[in-house]
């Protein structure tokens, strides 16, 4: 390879890299975390007791749809998993004629127990939150943001491919991380972190693109149905719509019908149960397969009527390409993933995270030498220096603080979803802003020790209180012991992170010409 | 099965890393003849290949293959670590 193609390649990958690098830290670490998104969310309701059995849940949800929305178009009721308490459910009202569709449908949606009683846990987001942020981030129109995050993902894919061409000695290379040196630290990290897992990298960033490949490139769609519809009708197919008999006929016991479903899938889970027109004649139910699983997203399911219980239509299996972005889809978001690959899934995207981070931070070590007058860097150094820090040490504050949010402000609080997130970026921009006031090396410090400190504290808190990881520990519910387990190891990690850079003294090989003001020094060891 | 799978990425990793010249030095102190070198990475890729087998056997080949991927970026970057650690011990700086 010509030197003068890999130089081309080298500059590709720095600019690539560094104008989406922000936000794919951003999109890295969120997305990272969502594959704890039922752990997340089973955290932060901590009133709910452990699972319940899915046909005692499913019966109670009937039971509460019954009285309280007997005459809705549909109902949906997702089943809960083997790790989640209470069904979910939200119901469709009959439209009424003259009026337009109602939106925001927070008086449609219930979290319903095995008693069909509602459920009474604090108002959040949960694991939610991270996970549509990582696509549809927050305070703008949706399809800006899924168009933003497609244009940084895109800039993803061209920032590892040049990055492999660009690394010599990809292979010779391998195992190697020399440590303590400074700017060669850094790269090695980098690439590490790039090539041990560049089959996961590859593979995230790819299927991202791809599960949202009919927003980003809607022609071949267009060419080949006239109508959205009836695209839908071959993506998602399904037994059509239902036209009401209007004559009263009861619904059918759901129990048997899910037990059949499960046995003509061979055992698999159920996911979700939508019931159309219930209470009349013409009723039906779909139950449609748990993504948990298979690895494609694109479950089957099964249309009963609603009145007899009897099977009328079976989805067939998806058409190939369908069938292959459903694969696709399911491979990026692991909902199939057992334990132990969630948790490779999870070491990846940290490793993915460190990847675009250290990315982040070496364009700053490597530039730092050069610099004509390191007490006063130009204004590009500077604002990647300390956008460096409001992200890569800021992000993890802002998460926490949402975590702590949901901790600390009063359950009974107005609007307190909504509250839980103003939190995290409330956190998040005063560290952006911290990182902008602070010596550059303090300002890592502080923010790194702040997070640790603030995860160990977490389970200390609940501990505090008597709660959580005593009383779930006891209940046998494992996850909720995990998920504090989890935080208090991340806390230590942050800690460590923080005293790593604290005693960092760069050596004195080269002999400066700048005198070393304490300032001057800060500067000048900031971000090593 | 599947921790068998993984400590054999990791011997395989850590003798495809005795079949290179410096980790070699590293972990060993002498220079590696070719014929060891040649030695150590054959038995490192026969691991590779044994590793996948046993996860594909408990797992199936779709998600088996899947697995196998996450379990040999955990087990170089093992090894990674080590390696690195050897190296910067103080006795080991040439």
């Amino acid at each position: 390879m010509s030197a003068g193609f890999r130089q081309s390649q080298s500059s590709l990958h720095t600019w690539s890299g560094l104008i989406v690098g922000w936000v794919l830290f951003t999109i890295f670490l969120m997305g990272t975390v969502s594959y704890w998104r039922e752990d997340i969310n089973r955290w932060m309701r901590p009133e709910l007791a452990g699972a319940e059995r899915p046909e005692q849940v499913v019966a109670g949800a009937v039971a509460y749809l019954r009285d309280k929305a007997p005459d809705a178009k549909n109902w949906f009721i997702s089943v809960p998993g083997k790790h989640e308490a209470g069904a979910s459910l939200f119901w469709q009202p009959r439209p009424v004629e003259g009026q337009p569709p109602r939106r925001g449908r927070r008086d449609t949606q219930a979290l319903v127990g095995a008693d069909g009683q509602p459920l009474h846990a604090r108002d959040t987001r949960g694991g939610e939150f991270f996970y549509r942020f990582h696509f549809d981030l927050h305070y703008v129109p949706v399809i800006w943001a899924r168009w933003f995050v497609g244009f940084c993902a895109m800039a993803m894919l061209v920032a590892i491919i040049s990055g492999v061409i660009t690394h010599k000695k990809i292979f010779k290379d391998f195992f190697t991380f020399r440590r303590e040196k400074g700017q060669r630290t850094w790269l090695d990290g980098h690439n590490a972190t790039a090539v041990l897992a560049l089959p996961f990298h590859l593979m995230i960033t790819y299927t991202g693109l791809v599960t949202l490949m009919t927003l980003y490139m809607p022609w071949a769609a267009v060419a080949n149905y006239s109508q959205t519809d009836k695209l839908f009708d071959a993506l998602f197919p399904s037994a059509g719509e239902v036209v009401r008999a209007e004559k009263p006929a009861p619904l059918v016991d759901l129990v048997p019908l899910m037990r059949d479903a499960r046995a003509r899938w061979g055992g698999r889970e159920i996911g979700t149960i939508r019931v159309a027109e219930p209470g009349d004649a013409a009723a039906r139910v779909t139950i449609t397969a748990s993504q948990t699983d298979s690895i494609s997203v694109r479950t089957p399911s099964i249309a009963y009527s609603g009145a007899t219980g009897r099977v009328i239509w079976q989805s067939d299996g998806a058409q190939s390409a369908a069938e292959a972005a459903g694969v696709m889809i399911g491979l990026h978001a692991g909902r199939y993933a057992p334990d132990l690959l969630r948790w490779l899934y999870f070491l990846s995207g940290i490793g993915g995270t460190v990847m675009v981070g250290s990315g982040l931070v070496l364009w700053t070590v490597k530039r730092r030498e050069k610099l004509p007058d390191p007490i006063r860097p130009h204004f590009g150094f500077r604002l990647v220096e300390r956008l460096n820090i409001g992200f890569v040490a800021g992000l993890p504050l802002a998460m926490t603080g949402y975590l702590w949010a949901n901790r600390l402000l009063p359950v009974e609080m107005e609007g307190r979803a909504d509250w839980e997130i103003h939190a995290m970026f409330l956190v998040w921009g005063a560290a952006l802003l911290a990182g902008f006031l602070r010596p550059a090396k303090r300002a890592w410090v502080e923010q790194f020790a702040l997070t640790g400190a603030a995860l160990i504290a977490l389970p200390l808190h609940d501990l505090a209180g008597g709660r959580e990881l005593i009383g779930a520990g006891m209940a046998g519910d494992m996850r909720m012991v995990a998920m504090n387990l989890t935080l208090l190891v991340l806390g230590g990690a942050f800690l460590l992170m923080a005293q790593k850079v604290h005693r960092y003294r760069p050596k004195a090989k080269r002999a400066r010409k700048v005198p070393k003001a304490p300032e001057a020094q800060a500067m000048l060891e900031a971000a090593e | 099965m599947t921790l068998l799978a993984l400590l054999v990425a990791v011997a395989a990793f850590a003798s495809l890393a005795l079949s290179m010249e410096k980790h070699h030095q590293d972990l060993l102190k002498k220079r590696p003849l070719p014929r060891d070198r040649r030695a150590f990475r054959i038995a490192g890729w026969a691991g590779l290949v044994l590793s996948y087998a046993l996860t594909v056997a408990s797992w199936g080949a779709a998600m088996g293959s899947i697995l196998w991927f996450g379990l040999l970026s955990l087990a170089a970057a093992l090894v990674l670590l080590t390696l690195s650690r050897i190296a910067a011990r103080p006795s080991a700086k040439r």
